[in-house]
């Protein structure tokens, strides 16, 4: 006689259907986190349709993605400011190239007059971190996502190296270095 | 939740809701096997699912067996403590968000779950019959996103003098300790 563990996909509450989906799932990420990647983007922009159009692109790239998601790896939110910080480097990308602007114009959600509200409000509160993510313009890219990430955002040094694709011993290094200068320039300017 | 957030939820559910009730669950088919272990008795601890089995030893069983049913299911079997790590690893490679741990004298974890059996919401895990053994059966698609099942095993002496395998479950936010105090351990509520 052996102790049979059993993991089946049918429970209690509803033995026919999954009573979770991946959609269920992706509900769950998406309301626990939308609040996080809208305010990403305020922070790097003053324009509430620009936005509102890069989070839905960060979330469309997210069911894209979904699949590959392993939460064993690592908390969900690295993951989604992985994927955000890919939807605003390729806007980049294409602003520079003047393509991004038409072919926004041709998907653009139309946001009402109270989202567009809504938005502003969230780029108003967004105002001390583009201050500091301006103050940080002459570190490198990575510099100034380590410092955003975990002293603006929240995370932890792991799961910022997480996002960023570094070992956590670098995002240290860089989080520690761009800190220093960081307080030098606050410095200066005080003593200016 | 805000009215933008709450309305691109509705359009991301309009425009990519099939591609994401679509998205497979980390489950591998191709994976799927079936190994065996040595025999036990079942007991729950802490309030939860108890059950009590004898053991029969066989003439060599294997020592866990990991295999997926056709209708997605996952059974697993652990019919000695040596083969959780065998077993975990093959729930690892399925996706399924579960981890067995065993009940140890002076492990130190500072993390608890969020709820244990019997209080979960879900039915992640009902005791079934199978044959001539009792087991245990799990929904890994009712563990909530980014939440990990632990099911503890612990060897036991039964008052006949038999050995006895005591599970319990617990849902930990993130990932789950891969060990778990004895009952009347004293270092149960230390942490590190």
């Amino acid at each position: 006689m052996g102790v049979n563990v059993l993991i089946t996909e049918r429970g209690r509450c509803c033995p026919e259907v999954p009573c979770t989906s991946r959609l269920a799932e992706f509900e769950d990420l998406y309301r626990s986190q939308a609040q996080f990647v809208t305010a990403f983007f305020a922070r790097r922009t003053r324009d509430p349709q620009l936005v509102a159009d890069l989070t839905a692109d960060t979330f469309v790239e997210a069911i894209g993605s979904f699949h590959t998601f392993d939460p064993s790896r690592g908390a969900v939110r690295p993951w989604l400011f992985g994927i955000a910080r890919h939807v605003y480097a390729k806007h980049c990308q294409l602003t520079a190239r003047r393509l991004d602007a038409a072919q926004r114009d041709a998907a653009r959600r139309v946001l009402d007059a109270e989202e567009i509200d809504e938005l502003v409000l969230r780029i108003d509160a967004e105002r001390d971190g583009r201050e500091l993510l301006g103050r940080l313009a002459r570190l490198s890219s990575a510099d100034r996502a380590a410092i955003e990430l975990v002293d603006l955002v929240g995370l932890t040094p792991r799961e910022a190296a997480q996002a960023l694709n570094l070992s956590p011993g670098v995002l240290r290094v860089r989080l520690f270095r761009a800190r220093a200068r960081l307080r030098k320039e606050w410095t200066v300017d005080a003593q200016i | 939740m805000p009215k933008f957030e709450d309305r691109l939820w509705e359009e991301l559910v309009r425009e990519h809701g099939s591609e994401l009730a679509s998205t497979p669950i980390r489950i591998r088919p191709e994976r799927r096997r079936r190994v065996s272990l040595t025999a036990g008795a079942l007991a729950g601890v802490a309030g939860a699912i108890i059950a009590i089995l004898l053991l029969t030893a066989g003439t060599s069983p294997p020592v866990y067996a990991v295999s997926e049913n056709q209708d997605g299911t996952v059974t697993v079997t652990i019919n000695d403590l040596v083969g959780i790590s065998g077993a975990n690893a093959q729930l690892k490679k399925l996706g399924v968000r579960a981890k067995i741990a065993k009940g140890e004298p002076g492990c130190i974890t500072s993390a608890k779950p969020v709820r244990v059996a019997p209080d979960l919401s879900v039915a992640m895990t009902h005791p079934s019959k199978v044959g001539a053994t009792t087991g245990i059966t799990i929904n890994p698609r009712l563990i909530p996103f980014g939440d990990t099942l632990r099911i503890v095993v612990r060897r036991i002496d039964t008052h006949r003098g038999l050995l006895g395998v005591g599970l319990n479950f617990g849902l930990f936010r993130g990932s789950a300790p891969s060990c778990a105090p004895q009952r009347g351990d004293s270092t149960h509520n230390r942490t590190k």
